[in-house]
Formats: structure tokens, sequence, C-alpha cells
């Protein structure tokens, strides 16, 4: 898949040796947030030119790839875009909840009824996600990884992470570059009280999971 | 205090603030302490920035010199759900947050801030103050708005002939200066835009829709000293920043429609 | 922290419909009957008399059936009735109680809002819990916390629904293979629920490796990816 991360408005255009630049504004700066308006303005468009010229010293936003991608994906049917995801694995619930919908309305989509924009573009977004996550950071099984839990004993899920609005720390998450343990503070700073329990599930002699007191 | 509505779904995703000042000593490690003690009920997780500068010198006709390379490192104050930034370098102080309600409680801290800053390390002059808004605004039904029906239609520019001309106007950008006073500019940044205008991936926790298209408003409003360096005086710059701010809820206000208001900004969710 | 009986939803904002997978007609007649699952006019034996009720079936998910496919004979219940909706500071108290806010959400009416009473108990014959009267399956969510409600209504001990959720999300899981199974099988072929059912069970139960099933693979949340792709290839092979 191709994406065109280079698509510009303001390249000086045909012919433009000679022509005369409009003169340039300077800008409020912000050193927490990159605000991405960086195709405005001919001065810094050169710029970032000479950079990439002379080396990357900072990594692209995959904000920008995800962008694109999930306008790839939404050109399909959310139908299809649904049974992809099935065929990756996930479960139709599942799907309901990173989507933020009930289990009858992807029940409905799956049988060709139409979903609104706004979550043709979340299942497009979703979709997106996945094939971003896998190509970048060599995640394979992608459901899998965004079933199981981040931190063992704590059954708090990249799904769990992108159900609540969280998209940006399942791709820190995803990268690798940020400690789960970081990533879950981050989420709930009460995780680890929230989940410390006093029981455990344990195998029982009739072979199913059961519960009981931990050993002290 | 002004009344101004507060939208429930305000399509403001970053406010910030930035003084720029003559170049301030680094901080030392029991200043940056000190401050943070101070900033303790706004922002009490301290971190450290790193900014890396490249300059390139390109004469006319010329090649270019060999690119410059600066790293500057510099302390920087969070607040504990990571909504809200303040980075004190060497020659800006940069408040900025992606949970903004009103313009009263930034001024708080922006307050508090200045105030440190100019007793812990001191500043001698200032060079420029700028505060600016973005706004993603996004409307529910998806790809296939028509953007007249939302925003004024004096930010459409030609892509209004599309029709007349059989040319679909498929993006376009906008730039717009205002002089509302001396010494004061507000540059208006305009357009649609597809995915964010503001990194979901940077610092701050921002709230992440799925990409899409949106509007892009990013009012930038400041102020530059015609004459000398005034001083670092917070009285001063206060009474800047309200100047500053007064005309960018009036812009915004004027370039949206009703339907916007009514159907958007107003949605309780 | 201490545990407590907790509520759906997250921050001290209530999440009522986060409890139901299916209310009304959302409810498919191809999902096995499991925990939590709402049917009207059941038959059930008062101390005097048999009365018609609407009733909750709290059974654990893993002592439902005998032979992964048949109910047990008898099922324990609890009756459900109109109640006014409780807010979520309450949800610790009423311990005798299973809300059901927002149960039936298309009337106005008192009946929108209902709740399961673990003091009104009552064993049913499975034959009387008719798929085509049944007005509610609980989500995961759902079950998590009436488990929790029921276990302390009977032994004042509080366990984690995070806990039950480990603990019962393999069998969860093994309803919506069987549901999704059944839909496909009675949709193509022409099967009918029951057979296909047995066909699901029989799939997932089958020795794929010394004593290894899909079934004890759904206990590892990093299989069960695996074993959802797996039934879609089979199903398509059925054709």
């Amino acid at each position: 898949m191709s994406i065109d991360r280079d698509q510009d408005l303001l390249e000086p255009g045909t012919a433009s040796t000679g022509i005369n630049l409009p003169p340039p504004l300077t800008e409020t700066r912000t050193v927490a947030t990159t605000v991405l308006t960086e195709d405005i303005g001919y001065i810094r468009k050169r710029a970032r030119n000479l950079h990439k010229e002379t080396g990357e010293l900072h990594q692209q936003s995959h904000y920008t790839e995800w962008n694109a991608r999930t306008n790839q994906r939404g050109q399909a049917t959310t139908q299809d875009m649904l049974e992809e995801l099935a065929d990756l694995g996930f479960a139709w619930r599942d799907l309901a909840k990173l989507v933020g919908v009930s289990v009858p309305a992807i029940q409905k989509w799956r049988r060709g009824e139409g979903a609104t924009g706004e979550n043709r573009q979340k299942v497009a977004s979703l979709l997106a996600a996945c094939d971003l996550v896998a190509e970048h950071y060599g995640i394979q099984e992608i459901t899998s990884w965004f079933e199981t839990p981040m931190q063992l004993g704590v059954p708090v899920t990249p799904i769990a992470l992108w159900a609540s609005g969280r998209p940006d720390l399942v791709f820190d998450f995803a990268s690798g570059h940020t400690e789960s343990e970081q990533i879950l503070t981050a989420w709930d700073p009460q995780w680890r009280d929230r989940y410390r329990s006093d029981f455990e599930v344990f195998r029982a002699g009739d072979g199913h999971l059961s519960i009981r007191q931990k050993e002290r | 205090m002004e009344k101004r509505e507060v939208y429930p779904n305000a399509p403001v995703v970053l406010v910030a603030l930035e003084v720029r000042h003559t170049t301030a000593d680094l901080l030392t490690s029991a200043q940056r302490n000190a401050i943070k003690r101070r900033l303790s009920s706004h922002a009490p997780i301290m971190k450290t920035g790193q900014l890396q500068q490249l300059t390139v010198v390109q004469a006319v006709g010329g090649p270019s010199a060999a690119p410059e390379l600066r790293a500057e490192e510099f302390p920087r104050y969070f607040s504990r759900d990571n909504t809200v930034s303040v980075s004190l370098r060497a020659e800006a102080v940069v408040v900025e947050t992606t949970r903004y309600v009103r313009w009263e409680q930034l001024r708080t801290l922006v307050a508090d801030v200045l105030e440190v800053r100019q007793e812990i390390g001191g500043v001698d002059g200032v060079e420029r103050v700028g505060l600016r808004y973005v706004d993603e605004i996004r409307i529910p039904g998806g790809p296939e708005q028509d953007w007249a029906s939302w925003v004024d239609l004096t930010l459409l520019g030609p892509a209004q002939v599309s029709d007349e001309l059989d040319l679909a106007a498929t993006q376009w950008q906008g730039v717009s200066a205002f002089t509302p006073g001396p010494e004061r500019t507000v540059v208006l940044r305009y357009g649609p835009r597809e995915g964010f205008a503001v990194d979901p991936g940077g610092d701050l926790k921002r709230s992440t829709p799925a990409p899409g298209p949106f509007f892009l408003m990013d009012i930038d409003s400041f102020w530059t000293p015609s004459e000398g360096v005034p001083e670092f005086d917070v009285k001063a710059l206060l009474a800047t920043c309200d100047e500053l701010h007064a005309p960018v809820r009036r812009l915004f206000e004027r370039l949206i429609t009703d339907r916007l208001r009514e159907e958007v900004l107003r949605r309780v969710d | 922290m201490a545990h407590d009986l907790e509520y759906p939803g997250a921050d001290g904002v209530p999440d009522w419909d986060s409890l139901y997978r299916a209310r009304g007609d959302e409810v498919v007649r191809h999902r096995p009957v499991f925990t939590g699952d709402v049917f009207e006019k059941v038959p059930v034996q008062g101390l005097e008399e048999t009365k018609t009720k609407t009733v909750i079936v709290l059974q654990h998910p893993c002592a439902l059936r005998s032979n992964g496919v048949d109910l047990h004979s008898r099922l324990m219940v609890a009756e459900v009735r109109d109640h006014r909706v409780i807010p979520l500071e309450s949800w610790t108290g009423h311990v005798s109680k299973m809300p059901l806010p927002d149960l039936i959400p298309t009337v106005e009416t008192r009946r929108r809002h209902q709740a399961a009473f673990f003091d009104a108990p009552y064993l049913v014959r499975p034959e009387d819990l008719a798929l085509d009267k049944r007005i509610s399956c609980l989500s995961q969510t759902g079950v998590n916390i009436l488990l929790q409600r029921w276990v302390h209504h009977n032994s004042r001990v509080v366990v984690t629904t995070a806990t039950y959720h480990e603990m019962s999300s393999p069998v969860y899981e093994e309803a919506d293979l069987i549901e999704e199974w059944c839909e496909e099988r009675v949709r193509v072929a022409g099967l009918e629920i029951q057979e296909a059912a047995i066909e699901a069970t029989k799939w997932l139960r089958e020795d794929i490796d010394s004593g290894f099933t899909r079934q004890r693979m759904l206990e590892d949340s990093q299989q069960r990816s695996t074993v959802r792709r797996q039934m879609r290839a089979a199903l398509r092979q059925l054709g």
C-alpha cells in the first residue's frame, strides 16, 4: 500500500524561479504539542525539505499515516471492512466495543445495513490502525495482541485503551518505546489498587475454572 | 467575568501561550525544584525537555553552508492528567493545554507561571507574546459534508465557484493577517484538512477521534514591540494577554454558522 | 483500595447500556441460553400455586449444561420485577438485587427499569425457558456484575468483577462462537438450531492434540483469535 506523504499545495509550482514568495508570518510556538500546519508557509516547507536531505532527526508522526490509511480503508463498504476484521480473528463483541456501538448494530452492518459516516470512519480507522501496527511494529498476530492483557495479572488490554478513546496509548504500547506500567498509569493512575485482588482463578478438580482465595 | 458561552462540544484542541524573551541563564537544579514546588497545584510533574534546532544558511546563487545543530535542555512541568504543560526554555515561556475551558482559568495558570519565572532565575526583556487557539471543526455526518453549511463563506475562497465552473475544489488553505491595534496581529490559518491539526502522539493527551476530515481554524494572536525590548513585567504581560485574547472569540464566532453552533457545538453526547 | 460491589460505568458516570448484549428485538434465537438471560412468562412453582413470572438465569456459566449442549434438568432463576433506577452511589447497597436499568428501553412506563430479586429464587425446567420469550441477554460486563452480586448475596464475600471475568470469559466466548455457528448453519444449510449447536460443540471439543481441544484454547486470551479464524474457515468449508 503506497501512501503519498508529500502532497503539498504550496510547492513553488510551475516555472516559479523569480516569483517572489509572500513574506513569512511568525508563529506562536509550542513545545509539548506538534501543530501539523507544516504545509502553510513557503519558507517552512523549504526548511523541511532541507531537513530531510541532511538526515531525519525526528520520526515522522504516524498519525499522518494513520489518517492516509483510514482514507484508503474507508473506500470499502462497512460490511467488507467488518469481514476483514473478523478474518483477522476479532470477536464481534470486541469490535462493537472498539467502535463504540452495540453488538446488534455490528450484526446489522454485517448483513449489509448501512452505518453512519461517522461509524464507517471508526471501522476504517480501526482497520487502518491494525495495518499500521502490524507493519511498523512487526506484530504478527494483531488480534491476539489486542486481546492480551498488557501486564500479567492486570486485565487491561489494548482493546480497553482503544475503546476508551486512547489510540495514542495503543500506538505507544505497540511501539515498545514506553513501559506498559507507564501506559497503564497514563490510562488509569489507580490501576494497581483497582486490580489488586485477594482471589485468583484456578483449575478445579472437575476441570472447570474456579475462584479461590490467594495464599497469603 | 465576561459571560461567554462554553460549548459542550467545543472544537478547540489546543491553546498555547508563548512569551518569547531575551536569552536567560540556564535554570539550576535547585531553581527547577523551587519552580516545581510553586507550580505544584497546576503541574506537579517535572520532566526535562530537549529541543534540537537545525539552522541552514543558503547564500543566493551559492552553495549552502554546513547545517548547524544546537541542542537545548530545559525543565517542563505537566499536570497529572497530561493536559497541561509549562515549558521554561532559555528564551521562551510556553504554556499549553489540551483541555481548555475558558480564558480566566488559563489566565490564572499563566499568571502563576510568569510570576514564578520572574522571581526565580529572572528574565531581562520581552520580545513577543503570542496566544494561539487551534480548532478542529468536525462534523458527525462523515466525509460528505458541505462546508458552506458550517463555516462562513469567506473561508471558502474560490471553492465557492466550484459548481459554476465544474471544477471540484477538494483542498484549499488560507492565511489572513489582521491588525487589531498597534504592535498586534491576529493570524488566521484555515481550510479543510484531514487527520489531525495537533499531533495526538505529542506529550499532551488530547481527544483522538477517528482520523477524518475537519475544518481547521488556527487563530494566532500576538504582540511584538515596535521599539526596544520591554521589561518582563507580569502585570503588563497579563494585560497584553488579555488584549490578545479579546479578538479571538469574536473572530471565531463570526466565522461559524448558527447551524454549527446548534447541531455540533451545543451537542451533548 | 478496598473492593466493593461495582457498577456499570466508570469515574462516577453510569453506563446502563454496557450491562446488555441484546434487548427486545435484538435478542437472537441462535444464542445459547446463558447466565443473565431474562425470560418472560416462565411458569414457576410458588409455595401455593404455579405462576408465570419474568425471571433471570442465575445458574453459573460452567454449571448450565450437562454435556455442553443440553441444559441441566433444573435451572436456578430469580424473579425480575419493575424497580426504579438505583443510582450509582447506591449500587454498593441493595445487596439482595441485581439492578436492570433500561431493561426495556422502548417504553417510558415503570416497566422500563427492573431488577432481579435474589430473595425470590426458583428452580425451572429448561423447556420452560422458551427462546421466543427471551427478552434480554447480558453482556460480559453484565454477567460479571450479576455473578458478583449473586455470590455476595449468598456469602457476603466481594470478589472483583475482573476475577469473574477471567474465570467466565472462556465460557462467554464459547457462547459467542456457538451463536455465530448456529446463525451461519441455520441460514446456509437450513439446520435446526439444536442440530447446529451440537455441531458447534462437537467442533469445539474435538481432540486436536492429545486431549487438547479448541474449547481449552479459549481459556488463553492469546489463542482465542486463532479459534475464531479456524471456525470461520471451518464454516466456509462446510458451505
